[in-house]
């Protein structure tokens, strides 16, 4: 529709070349934009996905299905915002069809412009107990938040904030030292991995060890 | 006008209706009038402090800056203010920029805060009230974290920023906070615990408040020598760390530091005086610009990360290239989202992306437009994607989500196009006060653009090897 509108305009060639420019972009952003709301910077240190599954109160796994911007309904100037997700499977904490938790939202950009929870996005979160006034997050921020994705190959991988990186670190020594019995294949990706996402079914093997689910 | 500056700064704290630009750069961009929205700041301008009204005022908590679980104060209230006042300094203390910080005083009383030491969410839920009015930028000491607690953070939180308000007006920043997390030095480190109770090194501490001051101050962002993020190798090569941004995304090497580092790397230096430039600065910088482009040449890409590498000496132990480097995302200054009205009516208000975000210019002339301030001497230019995970908070750049880059990381060479070699690279002389311009980049990519099917006349006209690469996707 806008390139037809374009193609109609008597307009020399520098202008109509900056509306193109314009309207790429305009289409590059419908394509980018989503409604989903903006995390802010806060500086974290890193955990382990031990230490990580210990702290957590709710682990699942599920997709977002709508992720609304209001007030803290007592603390009206603090924004959140509230993420009702479909699960499809739970690690840890009461089973469940959906879960729906609201976080606080400290960024100057309030609103809208990130992509921490679009609607659509599978994930698989790790969450902290619910405090006094309602609110969690994702234990270690994004470090508990895993984006699920299939790649060109058609393999489904996680991967949080941090790229994965220091997911593993000192995993299985701490394992021995509590005499947690890891599978060879958790073994393997607790030694070898860097960082990076990691399929799917590794990272909840991992945790389900970790809960003691397996 | 003082009523009409305030009204704005409530108004955007409160009805922003879309993302604000988070650049490599500048946390915040001024956009132009859109229909009937007015113009959000100076178009194309960075957010910064009024340089007219230095120094920044902030105000801090009168409580303690750390207590232990007993209640034991492990730093006292003065002790933390004089903390708060050295972590400020480091960006204060930029030879090449003009900002300063003073304290003015404790937190001023705001609703159920009456004064004293702020513990409750409610007690920061109204002192964020006036912060969002603009008329304090509170430095919050939570003693023992259980403010950040009850906010539902994770303990794992170090600090963090929030920005306030905005004088949209006339472009500047009015108000903004910091919380610390003084669990992190109460001396106690029990990371088994239930909750977990994390302790840092002072220095460690320090430079993670100093990040989120960078924020504090204006800055967003930088992504140079991520490969050190995804090799994971720790300790940090120390060279690595010392090109290494302090306003990287995520924090995870040794403190600077203690490698013998200075707190703010050349990144950092760079961007604070380019935002709050002193007299000096002309004479200690050179710019290089340039646009990046897609494979056709023509069209600008956004969200690229374009660095500046100062070439290695090979007369020092050291290597310059990794230790003096600055960069920009391409596009910084335009904003990360025009708008669009097809969705308009179709979903929830939050959808309605008419307008799109007031923040950053439409001017088409600043689409993939970099600049990088550096110091004298000789430079590499290579372009590379923004890495896929910075989203959100940690995002770096005009877009979130980041874009994968078209084609694969490259230098910069005078004879660019489409389909050069990523390794082949020319060198860019600069000398202080210079203003290199027309640092353009191609990049390697068999689509001449996203929207590959409409060419412009670009198709005619593009040269014979990407031709070849467009028959090929058309018959595959």
């Amino acid at each position: 529709m806008l390139y037809g509108v374009i193609y109609v305009l008597d307009v020399n060639q520098s202008l109509r070349r900056a509306l193109l420019m314009l309207s790429v972009v305009s289409i590059l952003t419908v394509c980018l934009h989503n409604s989903s709301f903006a995390q802010s910077s806060a500086r974290t240190i890193p955990r382990s996905l031990d230490q990580l599954t210990a702290e957590a109160d709710v682990i699942v796994h599920g997709s977002v299905t709508s992720a609304k911007l209001e007030p803290h309904p007592q603390l009206r100037n603090l924004m959140t915002v509230v993420v009702t997700m479909r699960i499809v499977e739970t690690y840890k904490g009461p089973a469940r069809k959906t879960i729906t938790f609201r976080q606080y939202v400290w960024s100057l950009d309030e609103s809208q412009g990130a992509t921490e929870y679009g609607k659509g996005q599978e994930l698989l979160l790790l969450l902290r107990p619910v405090s006094e006034y309602g609110l969690t997050s994702p234990v270690g921020l994004g470090q508990g938040r895993f984006l699920i994705s299939t790649d060109r190959k058609g393999h489904v991988t996680a991967v949080n904030s941090r790229g994965n990186v220091g997911l593993f670190n000192s995993v299985a020594q701490r394992a021995q030292a509590h005499g947690l019995q890891l599978s060879p294949r958790v073994l393997t990706v607790a030694q070898q991995h860097r960082g990076g996402p990691i399929p799917l079914t590794d990272l909840q093997e991992a945790i389900r060890t970790f809960v003691g689910t397996r | 006008m003082r009523i009409r500056t305030l009204a704005s700064a409530v108004l955007i704290s409160w009805c922003l209706g879309a993302s604000l630009a988070f650049a490599g750069g500048p946390i915040v961009v001024g956009g132009p009038a859109v229909r009937t929205r007015p113009a959000f700041g100076i178009d194309g301008q960075a957010f910064t402090w009024n340089p007219a009204k230095m120094p920044i005022s902030y105000r801090v908590d009168p409580g303690p800056m750390a207590v232990n679980p007993t209640g034991g104060v492990v730093i006292d209230h003065a002790a933390g203010v004089q903390r708060v006042q050295s972590m400020f300094a480091v960006w204060q203390e930029v030879a090449t920029a003009s900002l300063s910080f003073s304290n003015i005083g404790n937190l001023l009383p705001a609703g159920s805060y009456t004064g004293g030491d702020l513990t409750t969410a409610q007690q920061f839920n109204d002192v964020m009230g006036s912060c969002k009015a603009g008329i304090q930028s509170p430095v919050i000491f939570d003693a023992n974290g259980a403010l950040i607690a009850s906010l539902g953070l994770p303990p794992e939180v170090i600090g963090f920023n929030s920005g306030c308000a905005l004088d949209t007006t006339n472009g500047f920043l009015l108000g903004s906070a910091i919380v610390l997390n003084g669990k992190f030095q109460d001396g106690i480190n029990a990371p088994t615990s239930s909750p977990p109770n994390y302790e840092l090194t002072a220095t460690e501490f320090d430079e993670a408040i100093i990040h989120e001051m960078g924020h504090f101050s204006g800055l967003g962002h930088s992504q140079i020598n991520l490969d050190l993020l995804l090799q994971s190798a720790l300790p940090c090569d120390v060279d690595s760390l010392a090109g290494l941004p302090l306003m990287f995304p995520v924090e995870f090497c040794q403190a600077r530091k203690d490698a013998g580092l200075p707190v703010l790397a050349p990144d950092d230096v760079s961007w604070i005086s380019s935002l709050y430039p002193s007299p000096t600065t002309v004479n200690n910088y050179g710019t290089i610009s340039g646009t990046v482009y897609f494979g056709d040449g023509v069209t600008p890409v956004q969200g690229v990360n374009v660095i500046a590498r100062l070439i290695d000496d090979p007369s020092t132990p050291h290597d310059e290239s990794r230790r003096v480097a600055v960069s920009a995302v391409s596009g910084y200054l335009f904003t990360g989202n025009p708008g669009q009205s097809v969705t308009a009516n179709m979903g929830p208000t939050a959808e309605n992306n008419t307008n799109g975000s007031p923040a950053g210019s439409r001017n088409p002339t600043l689409m993939g437009y970099y600049q990088i301030a550096v110091p004298p001497g000789t430079y590499t230019v290579e372009v590379e994607s923004v890495y896929s995970q910075f989203v959100a908070g940690s995002s770096v750049g005009p877009l979130d989500p980041p874009i994968a880059m078209p084609g694969h990381p490259e230098f910069w060479n005078q004879q660019e196009s489409a389909f050069d070699f990523p390794l082949q690279r020319d060198t860019i002389t600069v000398h202080a006060g210079d203003k290199i311009t027309g640092i353009d980049i191609i990049l390697n990519s068999s689509y001449p653009r996203y929207d590959q099917y409409e060419d412009e006349g670009v198709l005619f006209n593009i040269p014979v090897m990407n031709r070849m690469l467009l028959a090929k996707d058309i018959v595959a």
